[in-house]
């Protein structure tokens, strides 16, 4: 379903899973980099969850917005493995350049379309464009 | 990158100068035919590649196999070297996926002995080996267990009757790296692999039967018992999600360390801190530490490929032998001559494969005097091989081969290409069972996403670093 806060865009890659992201804002993007990452693992496993009764707090320090979405796409993807669970959604309770503190809440699931081994620094660098407003970054998953 | 800005060294092999970008340490070397340099410039290896050679203490030159193609950090197919023991290490060069890994097991049996129950052993071996994304296996570690996986690698499933004592020699390092540190592994990382040890996962991992087809080097085959028609068993996959959990882990550490060590790598992917300091050791530890767990997966998967064999074949099937099992996904240290020394040197080998000459005294008596076997997987539909590993490779690249065809095409692009139940129907007419869990895990890893693996190997072999012994087809293929 297309979002008005943030676009995914898969652009190629040999091996591994190449995603753009721009959205309107830092929280967006980082909703955006949670979906693409739910997309890879369960095609619409996001589109009509289950009752979503795990819960796990995201709480990452680091030196730069670029690093912080990467931990935190890391940090879930490490609880979606550890859990079995895929987490839809995310609620943001503080968020700067290099701190966030969110709740994910996810549902257990049987299987998944693919496996992400991990979230890659390669090439992500979260930019805000100071025209547009619009936040942006590429993240690649190894899969 | 162009090719006009390499220089040619041989007809396999052209280097990229250290001048062409001033962050360079070493100049990067490219193992290639030339057909299988235009891929390599077509997508981003070779930039990569250079970034590689701006890795502190590297010596020699930075280098890619003939299979390389792009990553993240670190190109697949890449090697390097660090000065032992001040030199980085950097969980790039070997990748989240540790020791991921390639064994063939070697049967009594020929082709005709088998023909009619191909379809039965891959049903059997499908049912045998749990396989797919995230997939757990009848063994599930307690915490005293998982540390105990962790500190004796394929030794521990032999402990506990699933594998046999004479496997260990046929293991690189034995199958276990004595440096592992079960404490340096996170919680997380054992959660991930606390239900993994006999399973193969998903995308390119597989366990395939396979005949021999072709011999090349009479001396090698017939040492490696190797024979025209014999069936043989080959196992390709790694440490699972704790190892994807280890590497993880690890680069986030060294991201946050770099600064306090005055480094400054070009991408984030390649993250390292000198092997000495405490981040490095720490990480050396627990990257030992999942190698251990590959080596004991590997070994357990190979008891239950014996147990599926034994279910089929009865007692007529005989015994399935380890030839060998090597690491393409894992950092030695090693002792190599850089400008006529011998040095201790931290070997990255990340989608590449060890592969020593005569004379390497951890190998079993057998072997000692003619060289290391090496594990060439190809597609599915293609061709495999047995390579042998020579002193030129010493001299050459560390001791180093390719690891496999390596991928031309994107998983996506193949999806996109290929009618999975069209292909599995095609390699069924070519005399090949496909048992898989999905049918777009048959469409990613189509022929046509891969290189070809003749031109692959014969790079190595033309270039003297690993000598082709002999060529596999498949006749079963079991994926996630």
């Amino acid at each position: 379903m297309p979002n008005k806060e943030y676009k995914i865009r898969f652009l190629p890659h040999t091996a591994d899973v190449r995603v753009q992201i721009e959205a309107d804002s830092q929280e967006a993007l980082f909703r955006g980099g949670l979906e693409a990452m739910n997309r890879v693992l369960k095609k619409n496993g996001c589109g009509k969850p289950g009752v979503l009764d795990i819960t796990r707090k995201i709480d990452i320090r680091a030196p730069d917005a670029t690093i912080l979405l990467v931990d935190f796409l890391s940090e879930i993807l490490t609880a979606t493995h550890t859990g079995k669970a895929l987490f839809c959604r995310v609620d943001f309770f503080e968020m700067s350049l290099q701190y966030l503190q969110a709740t994910v809440s996810g549902y257990t699931i049987r299987n998944f379309d693919d496996d992400i081994k991990a979230v890659t620094y390669h090439e992500a660098e979260v930019v805000r464009n100071e025209k547009t407003g619009r936040w942006s970054t590429c993240i690649i998953f190894d899969i | 990158m162009e090719k006009a800005q390499l220089l040619r060294l041989a007809e396999y092999l052209w280097e990229i100068p250290q001048g062409y970008r001033a962050d360079m340490r070493v100049p990067a070397r490219i193992y290639a035919l030339e057909s299988l340099l235009e891929p390599m410039l077509a997508d981003r290896s070779l930039e990569q590649l250079v970034n590689v050679a701006t890795l502190p203490g590297i010596v020699g030159a930075a280098m890619v196999m003939p299979d390389a193609h792009e990553g993240y950090g670190f190109p697949i197919g890449g090697v390097a070297a660090t000065c032992y023991p001040d030199g980085v290490i950097s969980p790039g060069g070997i990748g989240y996926d540790i020791n991921c890994g390639v064994r063939l097991l070697v049967s009594e049996l020929y082709f005709e002995d088998v023909q009619n129950k191909l379809e039965a052993l891959s049903k059997e071996l499908y049912a045998q080996i749990p396989s797919g994304v995230g997939k757990g296996g009848a063994v599930k570690l307690s915490e005293k267990g998982m540390d105990a996986v962790l500190s004796q690698g394929a030794e521990w499933a032999v402990r506990q009757g699933m594998g046999r004592p004479e496997d260990l020699l046929h293991i690189e390092s034995h199958g276990r790296l004595a440096e592992a540190d079960p404490g340096c592994v996170s919680e997380a990382a054992k959660m991930r692999g606390h239900d993994q040890l006999g399973t193969i996962g998903s995308g390119n991992h597989f366990v395939e039967v396979d005949r021999v087809e072709e011999i090349y080097h009479e001396t090698a085959a017939r040492a490696f018992g190797i024979h025209p028609g014999q069936v043989v068993v080959l196992i390709h996959t790694g440490s699972r999600g704790l190892g994807h959990q280890v590497a993880t882990d690890y680069l986030r550490v060294m991201v946050g360390a770099m600064d306090k060590y005055g480094i400054k790598m070009p991408d984030r992917e390649l993250a390292c801190v000198p092997l000495h300091s405490p981040e490095g050791q720490d990480y050396f530890k627990a990257m030992c530490a999942a190698a251990n767990f590959a080596w004991c997966n590997r070994e357990v998967i190979t008891h239950e490929v014996r147990t599926a064999w034994t279910n089929v074949l009865g007692k007529k099937g005989g015994t399935l032998h380890l030839l060998y099992d090597v690491a393409h996904n894992i950092a030695k240290i090693e002792e190599h001559k850089i400008d006529g020394r011998k040095m201790k040197l931290i070997v990255h080998r990340k989608g590449a494969t060890r592969a020593f000459g005569a004379g390497f005294t951890e190998l079993p008596a057998g072997l000692r005097d003619i060289g290391q076997p090496v594990l060439i997987p190809g597609s599915m539909g293609t061709a495999s091989y047995i390579l042998l590993g020579t002193q030129a490779g010493m001299e050459a690249s560390f001791g180093t081969s390719c690891h496999g065809a390596g991928r031309s095409l994107s998983r996506r692009a193949a999806k996109r290409q290929v009618n999975a139940p069209q292909l599995k129907a095609e390699l069924l007419k070519a005399g090949i069972y496909v048992e898989a869990g999905s049918f777009s895990g048959i469409a990613e890893e189509a022929p046509i996403a891969y290189k070809d693996v003749n031109l692959v190997v014969e790079t190595m072999h033309r270039a003297g670093i690993a000598l082709k012994v002999a060529k596999l087809r498949p006749l079963a293929v079991i994926k996630g």
